[in-house]
């Protein structure tokens, strides 16, 4: 079964590559608001928290989901069907994670899907520069 | 869309109106965008002689072409205006996060024109702009300010803001964004202060369209390879700029109280600041993160506020070295100008050129307390610091004879703590740079890592001696790195991951062909953007003609012609007259310029049609969708 992306905060610098990379192929431009990564940065409060779907093993956002826009798929990733995505937002309001996000652009949501149709693996994790994003499958 | 076809905003501030525009192909074809386009608009709308704190004053606000884009280090945008500093052109370059999220926001750039009656700030997103009242934010200081906003509009804004130093009329006051970085040079936040603009803030839900987002992924994931290969990445990210402070200090060229030594305390190296650092954080993008968060609750320091907050005023405490640099910081004051103008004032008191009944208390190097309390007065133009705030052009109240101590160039403090007595091409680079004494114009760095012949003449065109006290030729090395760049600041990249600031091995004019390429569509060899970065300095230099600079003024401060170094292996150097007028004939022939300075009558005429191009364009490019 997929495992989620592995975050080690403390090593995040708050650049938000990972943001621009996800979101540049998420929604077709450099939106980092809008990513499967989303990065909170505060550096007044000295925050660089990047956050991402866990990939959870009972997802609360499938059910809360009432057009089949999420579904959960053999390898156990959550996977967005934007075309019957409503934008009600119900499965952004159950994520305990706060993992879900609101493309608002395209009234879609957006979440970390492993990038599974990329050979090379989740591009948020290939392009972060200090290694904070590590993924393996097994 | 195009990338670059984000939005040009004209926003007279007096009568409240706003105007959405482009920028023609045309224009970005020839200047390509940030400092670039910055200094065509500023060409075309900026009445010369105008008053820099007057509503006539132009301020722009423009992202390079590959600001905001999945590049390398691609945070950066350029604040123009006429300096109230230099009285020439003002044009400083500012990282962080605001000006990627500004294009984010849908805009490309930003001309303000006018004075609002009231407080104002600019609210910028999905390609509006309003204007809204700033009363409630005026009279605060950076991180205030910033906090304030954040707190009323939600923390997924950025803010370039000015303190209230910007608001007084500081003439070396910043333009700034989060805690530290700045839009520092020539006094940009007090044009903002002219015009009675707080802020500008954007939320970037937009986005920015890319061309070929396959194509430009994978050209970052290779170049970030390289760059994160490169020695001088993997320091800079460990220990940030100060790690400059020990070559200069060994070598003996650190500017000293007020330049009178050349030498300090070791108190100040890299493993000293190092004790000091939380965390290495970054900018919008950057896979260097040399910015230092400290454990005195600031961000910092860079080289250049560490040695003129530290050496030039004589403080080797490493604390409070960094103390002051969280003050100017959250102040919003240029720390180059600040370290430069103290200094300039402590020597002019100790010689008896400015007096008790002026300074009010005595002036004297070393003195914590005395130095912080000169900061905060010169924020607030208080006192004695309303003369301080005034700059370089408190020559006129502090006597004629107070311009040979002046470490300055056309009314620019120099920029960074760097001596340039000894390497002969650092001289003549702060001599000609077109903002006034500035490093970051065009220093070649490279002139002092004994670069083999082959690669000198590669890069110079013609042999070029490894010795940095040499003249002969050194106008080459000035003229290269200038023109490399005048493209990287066209392009909204960070100099430190860039070739010939400070490695030759970073990346080069062809790696932005690559980039501009992947990211916008549009087509740019690597000739194309060395002849549009001659263009941008062409430019400058009409702007700067037009304000009456000529040939006398592309000199050094007379202590650098006059005085010799006092210790150390400089010891004894200083800069020959005659040498030097021959670099600066040199280069002028390099430039196409005539011996006095001016410009050909073909470029003249040249950057005339340009300027005679629409401002106000409905479509960019051909047929409003892109490039034809």
């Amino acid at each position: 079964m997929a495992k989620p992306i592995k975050i080690t905060a403390e090593k995040c610098i708050g650049c938000k590559s990972c943001a621009l990379a996800c979101s540049t192929f998420k929604t077709g431009t450099v939106r980092p608001n809008a990513s499967g990564v989303v990065v909170h940065i505060d550096q007044f409060k000295k925050e660089e928290k990047p956050i991402i779907c866990r990939q959870c093993k009972q997802p609360k956002c499938v059910p809360a989901c009432s057009n089949g826009c999420l579904t959960l798929d053999s390898n156990g990733v959550v996977l967005v069907n934007e075309a019957k995505c409503t934008g009600c937002w119900d499965c952004i309001e159950v994520c305990p994670f706060n993992a879900l996000h609101r493309d608002t652009i395209r009234n879609v949501v957006v979440k970390c899907d492993l990038c599974y149709n990329h050979q090379s693996g989740p591009r948020c994790v290939s392009i972060c520069p200090v290694q904070s994003l590590t993924y393996s499958k097994e | 869309m195009y990338i670059s076809q984000g939005k040009l905003a004209l926003v007279n501030l007096s009568s409240g109106k706003v105007t959405i525009t482009f920028t023609p192909r045309q224009l970005i074809e020839k200047y390509l965008g940030g400092r670039g386009l910055n200094m065509y608009y500023l060409h075309k709308l900026l009445k010369p002689g105008v008053d820099p704190l007057s509503p006539d004053n132009v301020l722009i606000f423009g992202a390079g072409l590959l600001t905001g884009t999945l590049a390398p280090n691609s945070s950066r945008i350029n604040i123009t205006a006429k300096s109230p500093e230099s009285g020439i052109l003002g044009d400083a370059n500012i990282g962080g996060f605001f000006g990627a999220e500004m294009r984010l926001a849908g805009f490309d750039r930003l001309i303000i024109i006018g004075k609002a009656q009231a407080p104002v700030y600019l609210y910028l997103e999905d390609s509006k702009l309003e204007i809204r009242p700033a009363d409630q934010y005026w009279g605060y200081n950076v991180n205030d300010t910033q906090k304030l906003l954040r707190q009323n509009l939600g923390s997924d804004i950025q803010v370039a803001c000015i303190s209230r130093a910007g608001e007084k009329l500081v003439r070396m006051a910043c333009v700034m964004t989060g805690i530290k970085n700045a839009a520092g040079r020539g006094g940009m936040g007090a044009v903002m202060g002219s015009k009675n603009l707080k802020a500008v803030v954007a939320r970037g839900n937009q986005g920015l369209a890319v061309h070929d987002a396959s194509g430009l992924f994978q050209t970052r994931l290779e170049l970030q390879k390289h760059l994160q290969n490169s020695k001088i990445c993997q320091v800079l990210g460990k220990v940030g700029t100060p790690l400059l402070y020990e070559n200069s200090n060994r070598l003996g060229a650190m500017r000293t109280h007020n330049n009178q030594l050349n030498s300090f305390s070791d108190n100040l190296n890299a493993s000293e600041v190092e004790k000091f650092t939380e965390k290495m954080v970054s900018c919008y993008n950057c896979v260097v993160h040399c910015r230092h968060r400290n454990t005195l609750g600031g961000e910092g320091p860079e080289y250049s506020t560490l040695a003129l907050l530290g050496s030039n005023c004589g403080i080797a405490d490493t604390a409070q070295v960094i103390e002051l640099n969280n003050l100017v910081n959250d102040l919003g004051l240029d720390s180059s100008s600040t370290g430069t103008i103290i200094p300039w004032a402590i020597e002019l008191y100790q010689r008896g050129i400015i007096n008790h009944s002026q300074t009010g208390r005595p002036l004297e190097f070393g003195n914590f307390e005395l130095i912080k309390s000169l900061i905060e007065d010169l924020a607030e133009r208080r006192d004695f610091g309303n003369l301080l705030a005034e700059s370089t052009q408190a020559v006129k109240y502090f006597g004629e004879q107070s311009k040979d101590y002046l470490i300055a160039v056309k009314g620019l403090p120099q920029s960074d703590p760097h001596d340039v007595r000894y390497i002969k091409s650092f001289a003549l680079g702060i001599a000609v740079a077109s903002r006034g004494a500035d490093h970051l114009r065009n220093r070649p760095t490279l002139d002092i890592l004994n670069l083999p012949k082959k690669l000198r003449e590669s890069l110079y065109g013609s042999d070029v001696s490894s010795d940095p006290t040499a003249y002969d030729n050194k106008e080459k090395t000035v003229y290269y790195h200038e023109n490399v760049y005048a493209i990287t600041d066209c392009m909204g990249i960070c100099k430190f991951v860039c070739h010939s600031f400070n490695s030759p091995h970073l990346l080069k004019p062809g790696h932005f062909s690559t980039l501009i390429k992947d990211a916008t569509g549009l087509e740019f060899t690597q000739e194309d953007l060395f002849e549009a970065s001659k263009r941008v300095i062409d430019l400058e230099r009409k702007i700067n003609l037009r304000e009456g600079i000529t040939r006398a003024d592309d000199t050094l401060p007379k202590r650098y012609f006059e005085d010799e170094m006092p210790a150390g292996i400089t010891k004894g150097h200083k800069i020959s007259r005659e040498e030097f007028a021959q670099m600066l004939t040199g280069y002028y022939h390099l430039r196409n310029w005539d011996q006095d300075g001016q410009l050909a009558p073909e470029k003249v005429a040249e950057i005339e049609e340009l300027a005679a191009i629409d401002l106000e364009v409905t479509e960019f490019g051909t047929n409003g969708r892109g490039p034809a």
